[in-house]
């Protein structure tokens, strides 16, 4: 098995001299690290079906109230319903792209508790990159399906007009929404080397992007969209580069030319939260012995 | 691991009948409400999501209410009371915390020491969601200032509309007590509930009328929803306390809850039994 290949080669080479193993190696451990988690998650097969529904259900209740209320009403905020459909599937997928491969940092808390963090410590290989790889969370996969479902609806009833230019925004635009989700599950989880329970930070940030980030920001007043643009960066997430893909770029609280740039703003906040990272960990002290 | 299968026919252990027990479920529930204050901080979180929660409705509906007023019948103004007073009461619903106590109790194996008390195991969890019920309720009144400020309050509209607002809720709380003593009970077959009890709140609070009013789902939808019991824990009383729902209406919809009450009543009733015919112990 190529786990144990991988586990058993890494010490012998720590020893011959360089404790840094190189790139290639971190490569390949990864890889097989990954594929251990999804070969474990597909042990539960009910396990898989009702953890994907729950997704689906998260996700998809705040579109049927979308679509429930714009039945009987024009628009929210001079949004039609297949402006919001664009805006909506842009933040699950944003959102969907950030968690397949990020699930795993909800679970610090518990690692840093127990004290299995400092397994990932004395292993040559990132910790970060032992933590998301220690088990894949199939309620992803349920993001990932609602995602896909609302993408596919809202770009039959929104004809947009697909440039070159434009996809190749919309898939920066995906990328850089998940790196600011990203980056916030990020830092927030690096906090819990200092004070180990931060799920309730966690909760309350989740919730905040799922009630505010699906709405044109500039329904909820000017000082909640200052706030969600400039501290909180969930504008950057989909609403602005929707109304870059929609031509809808009124109203934004930003320019024309800045919201072209939306998936920077989700490059810079990560390698922010990253540095973060990196500090905070010299800060683990084990809560075991 | 032993399994032990406790049968119907063990020696009657429950001396005296449920009504004649009332200090030591008073007990119970006194101390599930306290154990609400032990989490205070979990709780209040909650709460606060469920604020802002209110807050992202005040502002959409008023969006959408700036586009084309007049679609529905009620005003704006009431609507965001209604919409306040909604949240509220799905908030203080005890299902996530009762049916986390049941699930832990079944998997360790513990409840086993439940069913054994004199006191019977139903009335126990009918305990425990009054307790749980009480708790929510006292951290409301203290959180009611800012509830206010998010969303909108008011008093209810008449004195009328207040008696029937109480009826209403007092059968609200029982529907949905009844629903989610249901749903914990499913862990007596499945063992596992987490998923389930999550997808249930999510499902339940959307068809529930707290974050759109009944009369706004379109067609066929709107008739899946005015048969379902969920309207009926929420749209009801909160209809009744914006006085949207008034007069014989009004009075009509506190009998269909009535009928829910009962009907969801045998049915936990049979579930009961059934489940007490498979329960098995784990531990040892």
């Amino acid at each position: 098995m190529s786990v144990s290949d991988a586990v058993t080669t890494t010490p012998a080479l720590a020893e011959a001299a360089p404790l840094r193993p190189t790139f290639a190696e971190n490569v390949s451990v990864t890889r097989a690290l990954i594929k251990a988690a999804l070969r474990g998650a597909a042990q539960y097969r009910l396990n898989f079906i009702l953890a994907a529904l729950m997704g689906i259900a998260y996700q998809g209740s705040g579109f049927a109230f979308i679509a429930v209320v714009l039945s009987r009403f024009p628009s929210i905020g001079g949004w039609t319903f297949p402006e919001i459909a664009v805006l909506y599937a842009l933040r699950v997928l944003a959102h969907a792209t950030y968690l397949v491969p990020l699930y795993m940092l909800n679970e610090l808390d518990d690692l840093v508790r127990n004290g299995t963090f400092d397994r990932f410590l004395v292993r040559p290989l990132n910790p970060l990159i032992q933590v998301l790889t220690r088990r894949f969370s199939v309620n992803t996969l349920g993001d990932v399906l609602t995602a896909i479902g609302i993408l596919t609806f809202a770009s039959s009833i929104a004809h947009l007009s697909w440039t070159p230019a434009h996809i190749l925004f919309a898939a920066a635009a995906v990328l850089g929404g998940a790196l600011i989700e990203g980056a916030l599950a990020l830092g927030i989880s690096s906090l819990s080397f200092r004070f180990v329970e931060v799920w309730p930070a966690r909760y309350l940030v989740d919730n905040v992007l799922l009630n505010f980030g699906s709405y044109p920001l500039s329904v909820f007043g000017f000082v909640a969209q200052w706030a969600l643009t400039w501290i909180l960066p969930v504008a950057f997430i989909a609403w602005v580069p929707a109304a870059v893909i929609l031509n809808h770029t009124g109203g934004l609280g930003v320019s024309g030319a800045i919201a072209w740039l939306a998936p920077v703003v989700g490059a810079v906040w990560f390698a922010l939260s990253y540095q973060f990272w990196r500090h905070e960990l010299k800060n683990y002290t084990s809560t075991g012995n | 691991m032993t399994a032990v299968t406790l049968t119907t026919d063990l020696p009657p252990l429950a001396a005296r009948p449920w009504w004649r027990q009332w200090g030591a479920l008073r007990h119970v529930a006194r101390l599930r409400a306290a154990a609400m204050f032990a989490y205070r901080n979990t709780m209040l979180l909650f709460l606060g999501v469920s604020i802002v929660q209110i807050f992202m409705l005040k502002k959409v509906w008023g969006a959408l209410y700036a586009a084309r007023p007049g679609v529905l019948a009620i005003p704006l103004a009431d609507l965001i009371v209604y919409l306040t007073i909604a949240n509220l009461i799905v908030w203080s619903f005890p299902t996530q915390i009762v049916s986390r106590y049941l699930r832990e109790r079944i998997r360790e194996g513990s409840v086993v020491f439940d069913l054994v008390r004199p006191v019977g195991f139903v009335p126990q969890l009918v305990a425990q969601l009054v307790g749980t019920l009480g708790g929510a309720l006292l951290i409301i009144v203290i959180a009611l200032p800012v509830v206010a400020l998010a969303g909108s309050l008011s008093l209810p509209v008449g004195a009328q509309a207040a008696g029937m607002f109480a009826v209403s809720l007092l059968c609200a709380y029982g529907i949905a007590g009844l629903l989610s003593m249901m749903l914990s009970m499913v862990a007596f077959w499945t063992l596992e509930i987490d998923g389930l009890t999550m997808l249930y709140v999510l499902v339940a609070s959307f068809l529930s009328g707290a974050l759109v009013p009944v009369a706004v789902f379109p067609g066929a939808l709107r008739t899946v929803v005015e048969w379902l019991p969920f309207q009926a824990t929420t749209y009801v009383p909160a209809s009744i306390y914006v006085g949207s729902l008034a007069g014989p209406e009004a009075w009509r919809a506190i009998g269909l809850q009535l009928a829910w009450v009962v009907i969801l009543g045998l049915a936990a009733a049979l579930m009961w039994r059934r489940a007490m015919r498979r329960v098995v112990v784990q531990g040892g």
